[in-house]
């Protein structure tokens, strides 16, 4: 979790192309038709480089767990490339999979869920080691992985309902270490914790990262966990990916207008009675997304550009803006990226909620 | 629907930024804080345990909420009782002298009508003046028997199909959910009664004389009828498991569909299958009745409840041991099954205080 950024010059530890997922909306009992598909995530391309820790955020429903559990190939992907340390791993199954798997690891949101109730804490972090057949005395091992991850190496033989919040958690992430994975994917992984516990989790991933040279996804919807973890931040909208920069870059000198209103959401610790970007409307269903730009019909900048709250430039309506560099290594999907002096404030406050949904009705009908 | 929304609502349980340490200061030292890990203390502010309080695994929480269970140990003393009586049976015989299928002429009369209770014959004689007692002794064994061990082959089919039919879904599930849905729709005492007559006409029995007429065909045919119901409650639960994270997890670390359904999702099933095969034990027990009652059961040179309470049928009116006896020892038998069986539940209930 260095400063500095490694991104691109050597070859990155993954590399993401073009990533599809559609979950198929189906109706009928015994012949199943298919009469939609939820656009979980829509051509999503990014790079992660070794060492690094790439943040990625988005309001619930925005993809970012699919894009997790496509990164572990949990789920298959229905298009696009997933290439891992030079290698495709897209379609790969059985034991070339095993192989993988064993380099890339996912720890999960809930600590809750994760952890099977039946099993001791030594089975659950001693499974990776049982099915990948990894040679040695099984119980010093699990011992020195609890003993890295910040538990007490006696309660070997316990249950996970003994333990609380922060320590289920540890379990997970002594699970994800087990196999000396090279990339650790972080759903979520503190934010079904309380506060304080929370810091103890992201300290501890922190510490793990450089003990072991680790990369991470650091998938949130804390920003603010975002910003402290991250090298670089890419945020999603609605299954897309919309801005991806440097960390202070992205938080100092957000592009897309919808960053921008992210970031503004952000309660500050100051006091000060800051104005925020309030953004008209709901996010638009992945089951039928708007044309052209998937934020258009919410989004302030299109109407500084038009000039009307009513009226959104052709182009944002029709066409989707491919991500584009705006900056060296800041890259956003705009067609028209915020520039220093856009009023995003005063500009949402001029839209009324009837003009977001027509926009909406009208780029979903 | 209201006028905006903010992409993290105040009130967001999971924790809104608006609660984070670090967000008013880009910095790092905010959230180092913590205590790092490897330490003398390493599990920080989060205490696991107290001194001195000893940790319960679930089999010992299981165990202390049975134990106040008075019903259900009482059930459990029972049927233990009924095993000693079961495997006692000989001695039983020995002691009084009385072979289950020994003849006593002096227990009937001229009529040929049995005699009751006396001092030699506690539970009197059946119409050919044999002791009732020790065939009721005998026919313990025939009730346990059949009932243990065809719910047994009725779990082992019902879970292994349950799994497969939950886990795997698809084609599978259709196949194995709608044979289920079929048994049970069949009128299950007519078609036992068409099995048990097919296969135990002859001594060869059926299906190439794999199948014997006797005790053998009784449980093959309660099995064959109690299977759909262990495999569409194992089904069931399956289905909700197997969404479970931990499932995901397992397969995250490289888990195949064998280790996952056997080693993550079983173990999770290990109550609801005690307490339905608990509950299935006593009408099990019952369907064997009912099958020796219409003569169709075991040989009726081997003694068993049913077959006596048929017998006791036609003469209840003048010999009220014959009927009271064989069903008493059945209602008890049943009743504790039962109660064993909800004792369990309770117990094994993981909603249940703690």
């Amino acid at each position: 979790m260095s400063t500095d950024t490694r991104g691109g010059a050597a070859e990155p530890l993954v590399a993401v192309q073009d990533l599809v997922k559609r979950f198929p909306i189906t109706r009928g009992i015994i012949l199943q038709r298919q009469i939609g598909a939820v656009h979980a995530v829509e051509d999503l391309t990014l790079h992660i480089a070794r060492g690094e820790t790439l943040g990625l955020v988005g309001e619930s429903g925005c993809g970012k767990s699919t894009t997790a559990r496509l990164m572990a190939r949990l789920v298959e992907p229905t298009a696009g490339s997933i290439r891992f340390d030079g290698e495709d791993i897209t379609h790969l199954s059985g034991r070339a999979m095993q192989h993988v798997r064993r380099k890339v690891q996912i720890v999960f949101q809930d600590p809750y869920a994760s952890l099977n109730p039946r099993q001791s804490v030594g089975q659950i972090i001693g499974a990776p080691l049982r099915i990948h057949g990894i040679e040695g005395d099984r119980r010093r091992q699990v011992q020195d992985l609890m003993e890295q991850t910040g538990l007490n190496p006696e309660h070997y033989n316990r249950y996970p309902h003994e333990f609380s919040g922060g320590q289920r958690q540890r379990i997970g992430i002594a699970r994800a270490l087990a196999l000396r994975p090279s990339l650790i994917v972080c759903d979520e992984p503190v934010s079904a914790l309380d506060v304080s516990i929370q810091a103890q989790i992201v300290s501890l991933l922190t510490d793990l990262q450089k003990e072991h040279d680790l990369t991470y996804l650091f998938i949130s919807h804390d920003l603010g966990v975002v910003r402290h973890v991250s090298d670089r931040v890419a945020v999603m909208y609605l299954g897309r990916l919309v801005e991806l920069a440097d960390r202070d870059a992205l938080y100092e000198r957000p592009r897309h207008p919808y960053t921008a209103a992210l970031i503004s959401a952000v309660p500050q610790g100051t006091g000060a009675n800051r104005r925020r970007i309030v953004l008209q409307g709901d996010v638009p269903s992945p089951a039928n997304p708007p044309s052209g730009c998937p934020f258009h019909p919410r989004c302030p900048k299109a109407r500084i550009i038009s000039g009307d709250p009513a009226v959104v430039p052709e182009n944002c309506a029709t066409e989707m803006p491919s991500l584009t560099a705006v900056a060296p290594g800041h890259t956003a999907a705009c067609w028209y990226p915020l520039v220093p002096g856009d009023d995003l404030i005063a500009a949402a406050e001029g839209m009324a909620p009837e003009v977001v949904e027509q926009a909406e009705e009208a780029a979903t009908a | 629907m209201t006028g905006h929304i903010r992409p993290f609502p105040p009130d967001d349980p999971r924790g809104g930024p608006h609660a984070h340490p670090c967000t008013h200061e880009p910095g790092r030292t905010a959230l180092t804080t913590a205590p790092v890990t490897g330490g003398e203390e390493p599990i920080g502010i989060e205490p696991a345990t107290v001194p001195g309080v000893q940790a319960r695994t679930p089999w010992q929480l299981f165990l202390m909420r049975f134990r106040r269970d008075r019903l259900a140990m009482a059930s459990l003393v029972f049927i233990g009782l009924l095993v000693v009586l079961a495997f006692a049976a000989p001695l039983i015989a020995g002691i009084s002298g009385h072979d289950p299928n020994q003849l006593f002429r002096q227990m009937t009369d001229d009529f040929g009508l049995p005699k009751g209770p006396n001092g030699s014959f506690w539970f009197g004689a059946d119409a050919s003046g044999r002791d009732v007692l020790v065939r009721i002794a005998y026919g313990t064994r025939v009730s346990l028997i059949v009932g243990v061990v065809a719910t047994s082959v009725a779990v082992v089919i019902g879970v292994t199909l349950g799994l497969i039919a939950g886990y795997r879904g698809g084609i599978l599930d259709t196949l194995i959910s709608r044979t289920a849905d079929i048994v049970l729709s069949l009128p299950l005492l007519l078609f036992a009664i068409g099995i048990v007559t097919a296969c135990g006409s002859s001594r060869e029995g059926c299906f190439g004389g794999a199948v014997k007429p006797g005790l053998m065909l009784v449980i093959i045919v309660i099995a064959l009828f109690s299977w759909p119901y262990v495999a569409k409650i194992v089904r069931g639960a399956v289905l909700s498991l197997r969404e479970r994270e931990f499932v995901e997890a397992s397969r995250s670390v490289g888990a195949g569909d064998l280790t996952i359904m056997f080693r993550e999702i079983l173990p999770n099933l290990i109550s609801v299958i005690i307490v339905y095969a608990s509950l299935l034990v006593p009408q099990n027990i019952l369907f064997e009745a009912y099958l020796s009652f219409l003569g169709l059961g075991v040989p009726d040179s081997t003694p068993s409840w049913g077959r006596m309470i048929s017998d006791a049928s036609g003469i209840f009116d003048v010999a009220w041991w014959l009927m009271l006896f064989p069903g008493i020892f059945l209602l008890l038998t049943v009743l504790a099954f039962n109660l064993l069986g909800d004792g369990l539940r309770d117990a094994l209930d993981p909603k249940a205080d703690r």
